[in-house]
């Protein structure tokens, strides 16, 4: 897989951890660590396509049930009632 | 522009209070419908509370519970045009010291507006966003608190009340 240089702006603290990240050996450059900050903060975010998709997926429930199939019977009362505690 | 409260959103979705259909039609109406992310912080709380029509959905959807608890945020907020609009890191400085804006704010209006806390910090998030340029008219709710607050929340955040009965 090839790849590219992608021009991005960073704010001076951000940059200014990331140098310390490569002074103190954890990576070998500014661009190491960029791309392996990266793939680490994507990781975390894998499962967003899954949701997004089951988003789409509840659209078409409410197409096959004619109605918005997120039923919260007693919640507004239950809301309500916790409000009224703090 | 509307600030709309969490349970307006729920009112929608729950088929045993009588304000639910007026709930729903408020949600579709057209116009710039506005939550801050305590309203999902709510939303989730209900829903995570659910549990059989998580297990439920999870199944048909083939996701984890978790998941299915955002995707169902997430699609709710679509389904009814609503924009979650974030504040960022921001913070003020109080007499106690350094403090996240919504928590500065909820306390500086704490005396005048006398609501209960959950109440306070959605007038805290919408007068935030108020500053940072989001033109806030109206605040929807079904919570009749605020609209006995109505005064005093068109003196401190120039807004009024809307309230679903």
């Amino acid at each position: 897989m090839g790849s590219r240089v992608v021009p991005v702006r960073l704010d001076r603290e951000l940059l200014e951890f990331v140098d310390e990240l490569v002074r103190l050996g954890v990576f070998s450059s500014r661009s190491e660590a960029l791309r392996e900050l990266i793939n680490f903060g994507i990781e975390g975010l894998k499962w967003v396509p899954e949701v997004v998709e089951a988003v789409e997926k509840l659209f078409e429930l409410e197409r096959e049930e004619g109605d918005v199939p997120v039923k919260l019977e007693g919640a507004l009362r239950e809301l309500l009632e916790e409000r009224g505690r703090f | 522009m509307s600030y709309v409260d969490t349970s307006v959103i729920v009112a929608a979705l729950d088929p045993t209070d009588p304000r639910s259909q007026r709930a729903r039609a408020t949600l579709e109406e057209k116009g710039r419908k506005i939550i801050s992310e305590l309203v999902i912080a709510e939303l989730t709380s209900v829903l995570s509370r659910r549990s059989g029509l998580l297990s439920e959905l999870a199944g048909k959807l083939g996701l984890s519970k978790e998941l299915t608890e955002l995707a169902v945020i997430l699609y709710l907020l679509r389904r009814f045009n609503l924009e979650y609009r974030a504040l960022g890191t921001r913070t003020k400085v109080t007499v106690f010291g350094r403090m996240y804006a919504p928590m500065a704010v909820a306390t500086e209006l704490s005396p005048r507006l006398r609501l209960k806390t959950l109440d306070l910090l959605h007038v805290a998030y919408l007068k935030l966003l108020k500053e940072a340029g989001e033109p806030i008219h109206t605040l929807v709710t079904a919570d009749k608190d605020f609209k006995e607050a109505e005064e005093g929340l068109r003196d401190a955040v120039d807004v009024n009340v809307r309230l679903i009965e």
